[in-house]
């Protein structure tokens, strides 16, 4: 094997590293992006709930407690994990190989899932209507 | 009588001298230029305290996914279509292994790294990876 043959075989090898990893990055992109919807849907029809129950209350003085204020930090929160993970796992990958972009981004979704999940749990405690 | 002017090379001031001068100092072979961040040899053993540090972790990983676990059955999310209700279901089944996946990856990829870094990866997972949704749905006392 020449020089020459080996350069090549590395370029080959090297570019067929970038596409694994590129494969990856747009498979855990699509992922995080559907994460990142559901997410601001929640956003939305949480905060149009809590509009329509107040409404619902009308300007009696007497039901002034059971009011309800928008969970907006959780809410944004919950819209901020899916995109933090992902730029994190990207970070950490940045000059990583396949097996090890695979396994990070494997991971970041996991703990976005648990910690996406937690606040589909927490947030309609918080309102309990 | 006139004397002809030195002939001066324009790279000459671009350069830094011969490497034969005895004032030359070369970048590559300055220690204080190169000193690099120490590694860790990955042939070497563990510290005491590294090996302390990951069995507490590791149990602590085996606790939150035996957390995880119980709460597998929990309703997160009602009322939705079919792919959003698989899609949980996936994450209800990652949200199980994560902690001892998290534990596995970070001595995996980080083994090169210093003790101190990995712990602290794995300080991260054990905040991140807390399975409320156990507090959540169980009344305790």
């Amino acid at each position: 094997m020449t020089a020459l043959d080996r350069d090549a075989g590395r370029t080959s090898g090297s570019a067929g590293a970038l596409v694994g990893r590129v494969v990856v990055w747009l498979v855990f992109a699509l992922l995080f992006a559907y994460m990142t919807v559901q997410a601001a849907g929640n956003l939305v029809s949480v905060s149009h709930r809590v509009d329509e129950f107040n409404a619902f209350l009308g300007n009696d003085p007497t039901a002034g407690s059971l009011r309800r204020s928008v969970p907006w930090l959780w809410l944004v929160l919950d819209i901020a994990i899916a995109p933090v993970a992902f730029f994190v796992a990207l970070w950490v990958t940045r000059r990583a190989r396949v097996s090890v972009t695979l396994a990070v981004f494997l991971v970041a979704f996991a703990a976005a899932g648990a910690l996406w999940l937690d606040l589909q749990l927490f947030v309609p405690r918080l309102l309990d209507f | 009588m006139s004397t002809a002017p030195p002939e001066h090379d324009d790279d000459d001031a671009l350069s830094w001298g011969d490497a034969d001068d005895a004032t030359h100092v070369d970048a590559a072979h300055n220690p204080v230029a190169v000193r690099e961040r120490a590694g860790r040899d990955t042939d070497a053993p563990e510290t005491s305290g590294a090996l302390i540090g990951f069995g507490v972790f590791g149990g602590l990983s085996l606790l939150y996914t035996v957390a995880w676990l119980l709460t597998a059955s929990t309703a997160y999310v009602a009322g939705v279509d079919a792919v959003l209700s698989g899609f949980v279901d996936v994450l209800r089944f990652l949200s199980i292994v994560a902690p001892a996946l998290w534990f596995a990856v970070v001595l995996w990829v980080a083994r090169g790294r210093r003790t101190r870094t990995r712990l602290l990866w794995m300080l991260l997972g054990a905040v991140v990876l807390f399975p409320w949704p156990f507090l959540m749905t169980r009344s305790f006392g």
